[in-house]
């Protein structure tokens, strides 16, 4: 059976009559993204797998009962949302301060984003070390919006804000990006 | 289309723009190529905003797509794991000492699948000691790698394993609480967690290999031989046949192995690096024989390989095939071998000429 043109309700549907593949599919088509999703919360790739796995594992064990609202995809990142966070603040008390994704991290991210963009152009230099200033918020809000495709309807209710709060985000986040590259160009052309 | 791109961001919300960034070669469509030469004056638009969305892929970090498999195959043995559902009724309904418990494993779904594995192995341990329980009770649990895929388990003391195609794995209830013995029927890849109290033994073929915590390979296929390769740590390996007393061992270090066949018993060294190419997918021949080469590709992709005519049987293959299909590698070796061959589905024919 081909799973490729069904539609989010339908794939719930076959996996809520106990469709093994179509649960493997649901796996297939979003748990890349909640991964990607997992690295704006932190460094540590054990919690997130770890998370994923929790998170599949309810959807499958939730078939029966649960009414999928949204979207299967909607409902695993408002899931993941909730454990990475609930599960990263009891680590944090516990101390395991590796966990984390602290300064020095990004210290030592940016600085190997720095030399893996040598000997390009210094705009994309520009934009990495932009991209950098974010907040962990803006890039979570951007993240949603052009990777994982979500609206911005789905976005604010994610992340317990208002819609316009996220076109803020975005909003602002783009104008920063924008701004460099703008003063890029005015550089280049003097 | 009609959409006005007048800002940066108009091509940023736009979905089939974002995907054509973010395609790679073949599958891109031709409709922002064809935008952009009948946009001119808006191109260094279109630019930048290419330029931001791959600024910021590029800070996105990629799972690796073995990782997600692994992460999967752990779900998937989760859900098959057939003490969540079956067992965990009849024994709470045996023994009601237990009700509680799994009342209030039910408050919370994703902690009945993660937990009732452990409290049921933990009760079921300890009544078999208390109560005689009946034999039915004890219970094996099982993993198989079928013919064709490959596997990674994680057990219930914390140790994984990456199981090769064709195996099977084998342990009672209690597995990490009061025992960590496991059998092993096929080849599989060890990295035992640390525990100085329980250690950790592995049945395959006429050995055992017993460690603390350490990594290694033991291959177990019925007839043909028992081989355990030592990649880290130390361990200690014993023959134990069916039908004799004899306890002969050896004690292995890295890059040390052992081989019991039916004849001998022996020690000797190994390649590291090429021990493990399995686990990472790569499919390897050094100096194999043909007979021996066919079997593998059997098990490998889980097909039925049928030869027909003369061949030579000192012919030995060597080759490495990563992640490749079974056409392609048959078409190597078959380019120096002289053979024709036909798949069909899952049935092999090879045709010498």
């Amino acid at each position: 059976m081909n799973y490729e043109g069904l539609s989010d309700g339908q794939l719930w549907m076959l996996i809520s009559a106990d469709d093994r593949k179509a649960f493997g599919y649901s796996f297939k088509l979003y748990s890349k993204d909640l991964f990607r999703y997992g690295r704006k919360f932190t460094e540590a790739k054990e919690v997130i797998e770890d998370v994923i796995q929790d998170v599949y594992l309810d959807l499958w064990n939730k078939r029966k009962g649960t009414q999928i609202q949204q979207s299967i995809k909607f409902y695993l990142f408002t899931a993941f949302r909730r454990e990475i966070i609930k599960r990263l603040s009891k680590l944090r008390k516990q101390e395991s301060m590796d966990y984390f994704s602290p300064e020095a991290l990004l210290e030592a991210s940016y600085l190997e984003g720095l030399i893996k963009q040598q000997g390009e152009r210094e705009s994309n230099q520009r934009l990495h070390s932009a991209i950098l200033r974010l907040s962990e918020r803006q890039r979570e809000a951007v993240y949603l919006r052009y990777f994982a495709d979500l609206s911005n309807q789905e976005i604010a209710k994610l992340m317990g804000i208002s819609v316009e709060s996220v076109y803020n985000l975005i909003f602002k986040s783009i104008k920063l990006l924008k701004g460099v590259m703008v003063n890029d160009v005015q550089y280049q052309s003097k | 289309m009609n959409k006005q791109f007048e800002h940066i961001e108009d091509f940023l919300e736009d979905s089939s723009f974002r995907s054509w960034v973010f395609s790679k070669g073949t599958m891109r469509s031709l409709f922002w190529e064809t935008w952009l030469k009948d946009n001119p004056n808006k191109s260094e638009m279109f630019y930048e905003a290419k330029e931001i969305l791959l600024a910021l892929d590029e800070e996105e970090e990629d799972w690796d797509e073995r990782d997600q498999i692994h992460l999967f195959t752990a779900i998937s043995a989760q859900i098959d794991s057939p003490q969540v559902e079956n067992t965990s009724s009849r024994i709470s309904e045996k023994y009601t000492i237990n009700r509680p418990r799994f009342i209030w494993l039910k408050v919370s779904m994703i902690l009945l699948v993660m937990v009732v594995g452990a409290v049921l192995i933990g009760s079921a341990g300890l009544f078999s000691v208390e109560e005689n329980m009946p034999k039915e009770e004890v219970a094996w649990i099982s993993k198989y790698a079928l013919p064709g895929e490959k596997k990674k388990v994680r057990l219930p003391d914390g140790s994984t394993v990456i199981m090769n195609s064709a195996s099977e794995l084998k342990y009672m209830t209690g597995f990490g609480e009061t025992h960590r013995d496991i059998f092993l029927d096929g080849e599989s890849f060890f990295e035992v967690a640390k525990d100085t109290v329980l250690p950790f033994r592995v049945y395959g073929g006429d050995l055992m290999t017993e460690a603390v915590g350490t990594a290694f390979n033991v291959k177990a296929f019925a007839g043909e031989g028992t081989q355990v390769k030592l990649v880290e740590g130390k361990v200690k390996v014993e023959l134990k046949r069916v039908d004799q007393a004899e306890k002969d061992r050896v004690y292995l270090t890295r890059g040390e192995q052992a081989f019991a066949s039916e004849e001998a018993f022996t020690k000797g060294k190994f390649d590291l690096e090429k021990a493990l190419l399995w686990t990472e997918g790569t499919l390897s021949f050094d100096d194999i024989p043909f007979k021996e080469v066919i079997t593998s590709l059997e098990r490998w992709y889980g097909v039925e390989i049928a030869v027909e005519g003369k061949q030579s049987s000192l012919q030995k293959v060597s080759g490495e095939f990563h992640k490749d299909n079974l056409e392609n590698v048959l078409k190597s070796i078959a380019y120096s071998f002289h053979f024709d061959f036909r798949i069909q589905e899952k049935q092999v024919f090879i045709q010498f000429n």
